[in-house]
């Protein structure tokens, strides 16, 4: 069977059920699986992982995307008082938040804390003091009041959010927003004019998260669902971020993104038997080769999606 | 017997509410449940084993339970 290949592969102890069922490692009191040698979180669909290296992956993808939209949102908020960042990650976007509105009061809400949470706890206070941080289950609703927020944000949850359950999510964002705030999700879809490596790699990404019931391009439909669940003044910028050295600085940062991620998830691809470490591995080199080239016209197209509560 | 292995992350004390209350007929189809201790934050890994045949949502809809 499939899932026990793959689980005897990751650990060479796994087999039985009640085996696989131990396979969680404990850091602290936070269960991980470790899959490919990354540690990836427990209990949940999303496959990145969760270690140092992808912290800071996020925050270099942070960064990249504040300097390609020239800011943190896009949405016409003017003085919120009170934000919400669903799927906080590192927590980079909603500390930025915090000290740009010094008014406001921010919330991060993620399965687990941002390494400053952790740091704050050794003694070493970084956070502004208008932010907090908030742990719960995305999947599980969202562990706040109706009408709690004027302003809630979500990116880049496309691969921790199933199919079936996007509608269930901005609809619980709609939700926690007061009448007149604003909702806001940034969302990227497959690689799009790249070579046969890269298209290869999308192939065998849209694979492993199907497992998952996760569809990749749900993400480029965001605003489809905010209007079904009410949200009105929707609108949504769809902008090709391109991907490699024809980009210039802003390719060749997405390019790094891009490679990073997927070295990220492809020991679940392998576990998952989607393709041989072999095969992925000559991909991601390929893929690397393919992405200096000149002429290739690679883009990322970038959703970024928003609505307002009634 | 085939089996297989989901879990999920529930911060909820209603949703590990529904997992007890859904065990035995969980143990009667063969299958078994796993409850680890719960984080200092309050939230607790579930992980089923569940026969092929069967899938979480048969037991626990709309809980965020997904394979391994």
């Amino acid at each position: 069977m499939r899932l026990f290949g793959w689980l005897r592969g990751a650990s060479g102890r796994a087999d039985s059920g009640e085996a696989a069922a131990d396979l969680a490692v404990w850091e602290g009191d936070t269960p991980f699986r470790v899959v490919g040698g990354r540690r990836r979180k427990a209990g949940i669909p999303y496959i990145v992982p969760w270690d140092i290296e992808e912290h800071n992956r996020l925050d270099f993808q942070h960064f990249m995307l504040r300097y390609a939209l020239h800011g943190n949102y896009a949405t016409p908020i003017s003085d919120p008082q009170s934000i919400l960042d669903v799927g906080s990650g590192t927590g980079r976007w909603a500390i930025e938040m915090a000290n740009h509105f010094k008014r406001a009061s921010v919330v991060g809400f993620d399965i687990s804390p941002p390494p400053v949470d952790l740091l704050a706890e050794q003694g070493m206070e970084m956070r502004p003091r208008n932010y907090r941080f908030v742990l719960g289950n995305l999947l599980e609703g969202l562990p706040f009041r109706d009408n709690s927020f004027d302003f809630v944000h979500m990116r880049a949850l496309v691969t921790a959010i199933p199919h079936d359950r996007w509608q269930g999510v901005i609809g619980d964002l709609a939700r926690v927003t007061q009448p007149g705030g604003w909702v806001e999700s940034l969302e990227v879809t497959f690689l799009e004019g790249g070579g046969p490596a890269v298209n290869q790699l999308m192939v065998w990404l849209d694979a492993t998260l199907a497992l998952r019931n996760v569809v990749f391009t749900d993400g480029g439909a965001v605003d489809s669902v905010m209007r079904a669940v009410g949200l009105t003044q929707v609108g949504v910028r769809k902008m090709p971020m391109p991907c490699g050295d024809s980009g210039g600085r802003l390719g060749k940062m997405l390019a790094t993104d891009w490679v990073s991620v997927l070295k990220g998830i492809g020991g679940m691809t392998v576990a998952q038997g989607v393709a041989t470490a072999e095969q992925f591995n000559h991909a991601i080199e390929e893929m690397q080769r393919e992405l200096t080239n000149p002429r290739l016209r690679c883009v990322m197209p970038l959703y970024i999606a928003f609505g307002q509560r009634q | 017997m085939p089996v297989k292995v989901y879990e999920a992350m529930l911060a909820h004390p209603a949703s590990v509410a529904r997992v007890v209350a859904a065990r035995p007929a969980i143990e009667r189809a063969g299958g078994s449940v796993k409850f680890a201790p719960p984080t200092a934050s309050g939230m607790v890994l579930v992980t089923l084993i569940l026969p092929d045949q069967f899938i979480p949502r048969e037991f626990l809809p709309g809980l965020p339970f997904y394979p391994v």
